[in-house]
């Protein structure tokens, strides 16, 4: 998807989009990011949300979507960081999460390329039109016969079969060779 | 260049590899970053592995950005002030997990190799355990209105009808049979005393085999959006597929085992510090205390008493299924976890005259023969004991 974000008018309406477009695109992600630093779901989504209302407070500084994905991603880890520091006091052991929160730091340069690729790969098939999304989706999902998920869809088995072979063709565009066999392994035709 | 731009770069290039876009210079430049430190080529590994991409998938999916935005609307913001356009997400989906082929480890089985105390107590004491015999099929169910049924290898046919649901017991297996529709949740609970075990077959046609002392809560018919049972000690369950209505076990701890269509032994008993969840198909996910972990077949997760949700690779399922299969299999197990199975299926009491022995004891038993003949080889193994009526004190 190709979005210009570097708008010098910073106009009302282009504000909203950018909004839109960057919770949309990076909010899963960042949650992913910061559960895989702190290992708790709640209070991963709670720090996301949280500096997302503070890029929104501040963003009119930020031009171009590397600067936002960087302060994002930046602003969440420094909070989980402090989130472990902060347990570890609660819980009588300041200095062993003093420690711990530097392995995570360490750590958290190959869960942000985590982020990254998964994110990618998600919006990829997200990107797919509804019809075959949902095929893909339930197939994924513990792995859903064909005949179920005609049931559950309430469609023809065909279309199931005509459906997944659609997506198919769509995501080997998107994701290549390795991916696309990546893919196809994983989807009983 | 801003702190995260090397980065991004380098998820980017992993990216373009998967799409194979790669110009010849960024593949010179992916490769460097590869070869720079084991653990950027454990990454690269990680991230282009098929199984792996599948879960972390399913993580990522635990986050649907539509539901971060309710959450923020409810509890941060007037949303007014900002007005995004946001679309809905369709609802969380879970991938299913390619199947891991566990090998079967059941190798050597090894004994301590201390002399057996082959005297007459020995004897004596085996000859008072030919006469426990092992556990049987047996079980209470009792209704919400307080009626209680003791079910056992001679119960066969109808029990009671509770609202618009047949209770019925056919060929040792207990039967919630749906007649018409039903609106209203109802709750039974079935118990398997000390030396029992039940199979049962519950409205939505999901399979539950209990093991002894355990007990399983359970609607009589399987009412709103989720299936949840609570199960305190261990059962083996093959859920009914139903993509609409996922099904969930909640253990006395507080951590919740979440399956959609799947079979998976839950050991949980509240005498022992650990809750085991061992999957054997299909996929699952546990939850505790804002913990998650998904499940690929053949993998185990353990709530250790810290608290801890525990991932343990590379387990051997038939150890963990042997109960369900007659058997009981031991790899390397204490003295006091073989204790407590044979106390449970036996029916016994068993105590410890000195401090517990730190040996580890392999071995295969049939669970069908009477106390005698697993107490014979525990003594070829170098354990002393003395039965005392249902009280085995260990030396």
């Amino acid at each position: 998807m190709n979005f210009v974000l570097a708008d010098e008018t910073d106009g009302g309406v282009n504000k909203e989009v950018e909004i839109d477009y960057i919770f949309n695109k990076y909010y899963s992600r960042l949650c992913y990011y910061a559960f895989k630093i702190i290992n708790n779901q709640e209070s991963a989504k709670d720090i996301v949300q949280d500096n997302f209302l503070k890029y929104w407070h501040t963003h009119q500084n930020f031009s171009g979507e590397v600067t936002i994905k960087n302060f994002l991603y930046l602003s969440v880890k420094n909070a989980c960081l402090n989130y472990l520091r902060h347990e570890g006091v609660e819980k009588n052991f300041a200095k062993e999460a003093e420690l711990q929160s530097i392995i995570e730091e360490e750590k958290a340069i190959n869960h942000l390329i985590r982020a990254e690729v998964i994110g990618e790969i998600q919006k990829a098939i997200e990107l797919l039109p509804n019809g075959c999304k949902s095929v893909i989706k339930l197939s994924f999902m513990e792995g859903l016969k064909n005949e179920e998920i005609a049931l559950h869809l309430g469609i023809s088995i065909n279309t199931v079969k005509s459906q997944k072979q659609r997506a198919l063709q769509l995501l080997r565009l998107k994701l290549d060779l390795k991916a696309f066999l990546l893919l196809t392994a994983i989807l009983p035709v | 260049m801003t702190q995260f731009e090397p980065n991004f770069k380098q998820a980017e290039f992993v990216l373009k590899f998967l799409r194979n876009e790669l110009s010849l210079l960024e593949q010179a430049e992916l490769n460097q970053w590869i070869a720079a430190s084991e653990s950027n080529r454990a990454l690269f590994n990680e991230l282009t592995d098929q199984k792996n991409v599948q879960v972390e998938l399913a993580i990522m999916e635990q986050f649907p950005s539509s539901e971060g935005w309710e959450s923020i609307k409810a509890n941060k913001i007037n949303p007014e002030q900002l007005k995004p356009i946001l679309k809905k997400n369709s609802a969380t989906w879970l991938f299913a997990a390619a199947a891991i082929l566990v090998s079967l480890v059941i190798g050597i089985f090894q004994f301590r190799e201390n002399p057996i105390p082959s005297n007459n107590s020995l004897i004596a004491n085996l000859e008072k355990a030919k006469k426990i015999p092992a556990g049987s099929n047996k079980a209470l169910i009792t209704t919400q209105d307080g009626t209680i049924f003791t079910i056992n290898d001679s119960t066969e046919g109808f029990l009671s009808k509770q609202n618009e649901v047949d209770l019925l017991v056919k060929n040792g297996q207990v039967i919630y049979q749906a007649i018409g529709k039903n609106e209203i949740l109802q709750y039974n609970t079935i118990s398997i005393p000390k030396g029992g075990q039940y199979k049962m077959i519950l409205a939505d046609g999901t399979k539950v085999w209990l093991n002894a002392s355990s007990s399983l809560k359970f609607p009589i018919a399987f009412v709103g959006k989720d299936r949840k049972v609570e199960l305190s000690g261990e059962a083996y369950f093959e859920v009914a597929h139903d993509a609409s209505k996922p099904f969930i076990v909640s253990l006395l701890n507080g951590g919740e085992v979440q399956a959609i269509g799947t079979s998976f032994n839950v050991n949980a008993y509240p005498d022992e510090t650990d809750s085991k969840t061992t999957l054997i198909e299909g996929k699952i996910k546990i939850s505790y205390n804002n913990q998650m972990q998904f499940l690929t077949p053949g993998q185990q997760i353990q709530i250790n008493e810290l608290g801890k949700i525990v991932p343990q690779n590379n387990i051997n399922t038939d150890e963990v299924m042997a109960w369900k299969n007659g058997k009981f299999i031991f790899i390397s197990a204490s003295l006091n976890q073989i204790m407590k199975q044979i106390e449970r299926w036996y029916s016994i009491e068993v105590s410890f005259e000195n401090n517990k022995s730190v040996d580890k004891f392999s071995g295969i038993f049939n669970r069908t023969g009477n106390l005698s003949e697993v107490l014979k080889i525990l003594a070829e193994g170098g354990v002393k004991f003395k039965l005392d009526g249902n009280n085995l004190i260990v030396y």
